[in-house]
């Protein structure tokens, strides 16, 4: 994530700020900039960050471009590049063995001393000369990344690092999630983060902020932000606000999927996804006016957050929720039918692998028995059923969802 | 029935009554994203008083049923000044910071506090070589086992160190189990972002450590004071001087650039000086750091900015301070000496003249460790460090200082003399400042002040 210095951001006078995104016009100074790192693989680290610098600014005003802008695509570049040390022996060893030589004598002789250290460590002085501090910082070698990065690539990375900078400053943000709305709040209370939702017609709005963001701004959960926002990036279609205090003064960013962000994290699918697949498209074939979305939503069960698998959404607004009860352990089962019970005020479907032996008296709502495959066109039909029963219903909810990751344990269960 | 509990590094209030809730009106808040009353977690002692205070009866403290206790089995001895260091701690409710010179027992005193207060206590360092020290201590003197978080070790007891990092990171989920906060070096969190730390910490008993306290009136007193308590004992080097401490004589060598390089400092710093001189003019109440802020600001300043470093650099570390270190090194040679540099460039290159270790951050703990062993078996005769050596490191027995150059002002000044004080029977210590004439290393000596000024002071100039 860029520093504070090398944030660019455009300011509007309605306390609204737009993060100065590159963009494919970047793409020729940005491919310079590389070349310019590249030209140091090989060199040492200390050469590369006293010279380069200088150079990365004449590139930007070479281009006309800003120059802190070139300055925080170099902050972006310099990370991808490791270093090495050039040496035969340890350095530690070498040094030891020289120092130690060098304290016996009652006067100080450098020759002597190194010629006693190289007849023990069988290197010339020279060579331990070298190879002395040769692990230092800025004389280690640097090292090709392992992959090459195009000039689109840096600029992604670029504009997800101004982003993650940003939101560094951040107390609070307030994301529409579309999709693995559960994948990101866990993320969020993996870093200790608070998250209330509300439900909106395209999915959830999570606010996302750290437990003293009342109270005032603070670092550690700026940092949590900002590291939880990869996780939102993963997901498509989402958008996300953040209130952030750039330079001392507050300022409103937003931030949207359509934004040229990379995407460093992939939220890995569930376990039982291929049968969840299957059923999105059937239920797609269908040719009904019913669709089907994946965790959209979340219902607060208490004082956990309860994720559907599917909702089954009707152009007038009628949501029912889905829940397939797949394979899983009977403690499982227990816990998750106890979720669902509660989460009944809401039209509910629960499909259930006939191979568990689950009386439907355990569950609330409509239950459809299943063998390997749901019935899309049954599921369907109960849910015409349900919308007929209890008419319209399911936006604009709004509630809790406090309880630390610690206390979640099976619900973060099922999201690797 | 009041209720208070910890939530990730937060206090938690439930069912407080209005009164109790006004009368906490500055700090505590209503947090609507969960539905109840929030405060920063060091908030938790004001906030259990008035709770007590109007609420007596009915007060469930979730907070307090965590703790345990420590297992007391040999409580140091004290000397008189520690004894008194203790007693005033005590005096002020156990909530203060109490400051001692370097050497001077600080890690003594905070064992006997632990020890009379007989609580759950956690002990924060700035270094991983103080989490080993401190961890030795305590088990040292009481029963039971240590616990150690940071550098790999993950451990909670009672009686617990830290490293300020993993306090950092991991108070917010552990910070409740403690009725005691000890923090070392606790100037660390006069300011800057890592004092979040110790709002996650509820403690009620706050004792903080320093041997530079930050000056009465300032931010960083305010904050530290805030965070931890007032400063309720304070000694100098000064007062204890050839008594608790060694003795101590300063010699300040005043040495000056060469032809060459006066031509480069001046090259590089007039542009600064200048628009340092624009700034003034405007704006004459500027300080130092407005000045640099307002030229960063300029088309062109942050050049000049790095031009005026690069003089001060050449300032800090001219070719005459290399020769007197050299000099001085050959001199002491029969001592134990401390060489101490502004950037560790710069003791690099003392090193590689003069085949001495070099400590500094990059230095593997292994290395680091095997280099102050060799130093304690005399095996090495000194050792130079740009910041590392300023504090927390047990160097035992050094009597000389070489102070090449300083970057941080009076603290790190007296840090570093204290690195030598440490008591011995006759023993009688030497400081050396290196002093660069006419620049800006020049105007840095002179604000440090006189504060170390504890023995006999001299002058010596070298052309």
């Amino acid at each position: 994530m860029l520093p504070a210095d090398l944030l660019l951001v455009t300011s509007r006078s309605d306390g609204r700020a737009a993060p100065r995104y590159l963009t494919g016009r970047d793409e020729p100074w940005v491919r310079v900039v590389m070349d310019r790192f590249d030209a140091y693989v090989g060199r040492t680290v200390g050469d590369r960050d006293s010279e380069l610098p200088a150079r990365v600014r004449a590139v930007a005003r070479e281009h006309g471009v800003s120059i802190r802008g070139a300055d925080g695509v170099a902050h972006v570049l310099g990370r991808r590049y490791s270093s090495r040390v050039d040496a035969s022996q340890l350095p530690a060893r070498v040094r030891a063995i020289a120092f130690e030589e060098a304290a016996r004598d009652d006067a100080f002789d450098r020759d002597a001393a190194l010629a006693r250290a190289s007849e023990r460590l069988q290197m010339g002085r020279a060579e331990i000369a070298r190879v002395l501090f040769a692990d230092r910082p800025e004389r280690r070698l640097i090292v090709a990344p392992p992959a090459s990065w195009s000039a689109g690539e840096a600029i992604e990375a670029y504009n997800l690092a101004l982003v993650q900078g940003l939101l560094l400053r951040s107390e609070r943000v307030v994301v529409d999630v579309r999709e693995h709305v559960r994948a990101v709040v866990r993320f969020a209370k993996l870093s200790g983060l608070l998250c209330t939702y509300a439900l909106g017609p395209d999915g959830t709005r999570l606010e996302v902020s750290g437990p003293l963001s009342i109270l005032r701004h603070t670092t550690k959960y700026g940092h949590a932000l900002a590291s939880f926002f990869p996780a939102v990036v993963a997901t498509t279609g989402f958008r996300l606000e953040a209130r952030c205090l750039l330079r001392g003064e507050p300022v409103a960013v937003s931030i949207e999927a359509s934004d040229r962000i990379a995407r460093t994290h992939k939220i890995l699918k569930d376990a039982d996804s291929a049968a969840e697949r299957a059923l999105a498209r059937d239920v797609g074939r269908l040719g009904t006016a019913w669709a089907l979305v994946r965790e959209a939503d979340v219902v607060n069960v208490g004082a956990r957050a309860f994720f559907p698998d599917f909702t089954l959404r009707h152009p007038d607004g009628f949501v029912a929720l889905v829940e397939v009860v797949g394979f899983y352990t009977p403690e499982y089962l227990r816990s998750k039918l106890e979720a669902l019970r509660a989460a009944s005020a809401r039209p509910l479907l629960v499909c259930i692998d006939e191979t568990l032996a689950c009386d439907d008296g355990d569950v609330a709502g409509t239950v459809i028995r299943f063998k390997r495959r749901i019935d899309a066109g049954l599921l369907v039909a109960a849910a015409e059923h349900l919308r007929a029963q209890r008419g319209t219903s399911g936006a604009g909810q709004r509630a809790r969802m406090d309880e630390p990751e610690s206390k979640d344990r099976e619900l973060a269960g099922r999201l690797q | 029935m009041v209720r208070l509990s910890f939530d990730r590094g937060t206090l938690r209030i439930d069912s407080a009554p209005a009164a109790l809730l006004e009368s906490l009106a500055d700090i505590v808040r209503f947090d609507e994203r969960t539905g109840h009353h929030r405060a920063a977690a060091y908030r938790y002692a004001r906030v259990l008083d008035a709770a007590r205070g109007q609420a007596a009866a009915s007060l469930e403290d979730e907070i307090a049923l965590g703790w345990r206790r420590s297992t007391q089995t040999s409580p140091p001895a004290l000397r008189p000044y520690q004894e008194q260091a203790v007693s005033a701690f005590e005096t002020f409710g156990r909530r203060g910071v109490i400051a001692l010179p370097t050497g001077s027992g600080k890690t003594r005193v905070a064992t006997a506090a632990i020890a009379r207060a007989a609580s759950s206590a956690l002990v924060l360092v700035p270094t991983r070589v103080l989490l080993e020290q401190w961890t030795a201590v305590l088990r040292a003197h009481f029963g039971g086992p240590i616990g150690a978080v940071g550098d790999g070790l993950k451990q909670i007891e009672p009686l617990t160190v830290m490293t300020f990092e993993s306090a950092y990171r991991s108070l917010d989920r552990f910070g409740d189990r403690f009725e005691m906060l000890v923090v070392d070096e606790a100037h660390h969190f006069s300011g800057g972002l890592r004092a979040e730390a110790l709002e996650m910490c509820p403690a009620p008993m706050r004792l903080g450590l320093t041997a530079t306290p930050p000056s009465p009136g300032t931010a960083g007193a305010a904050r530290l004071c805030d965070l931890i308590g007032p400063t309720v004992f304070e000694l100098e080097i000064a007062d204890l001087a050839g008594s608790a401490l060694a003795a101590l004589d300063v010699v300040r060598v005043h040495v000056a650039l060469n032809g060459q390089e006066r031509a480069q400092y001046r090259s590089d710093i007039e542009p600064f000086e200048s628009l340092r001189r624009d700034v003034l003019r405007n704006n004459p109440d500027a300080d130092w750091l407005a000045c640099v802020r307002a030229i960063a600001r300029m088309p062109g300043g942050a050049d000049v900015l790095a031009r005026m470093q690069r003089a001060g650099a050449l300032a800090a570390f001219p070719h005459a301070k290399r020769v007197v270190a050299r000099e001085l090194l050959a001199r002491h040679r029969a001592d134990r000496t401390l060489l101490f540099t502004a950037i560790a460039k710069d003791a690099v290159t003392i090193a590689e003249e003069s085949l001495i270790p070099v400590i500094t951050a990059e230095v593997p703990r292994e290395e680091r460790d095997a280099i102050l062993d060799a130093f304690r078996g005399r095996r090495i005769r000194a050792i130079v460090s740009a910041r590392v050596l300023n504090e927390g490191v047990d160097v035992p027995d050094a009597n000389v200082a070489i102070i090449v150059a300083g970057a941080l002002g009076v603290r790190e000044h007296v840090q570093r003399i204290g690195r030598i004080l440490r008591p011995r029977e006759g023993k009688r210590a030497t400081a050396y400042e290196l002093v660069t004439m006419d620049t800006v290393d020049e105007a840095r000596t002179r604000a440090r002040g006189r504060r170390h000024a504890a023995g006999r002071s001299s002058a010596r100039h070298v052309a």
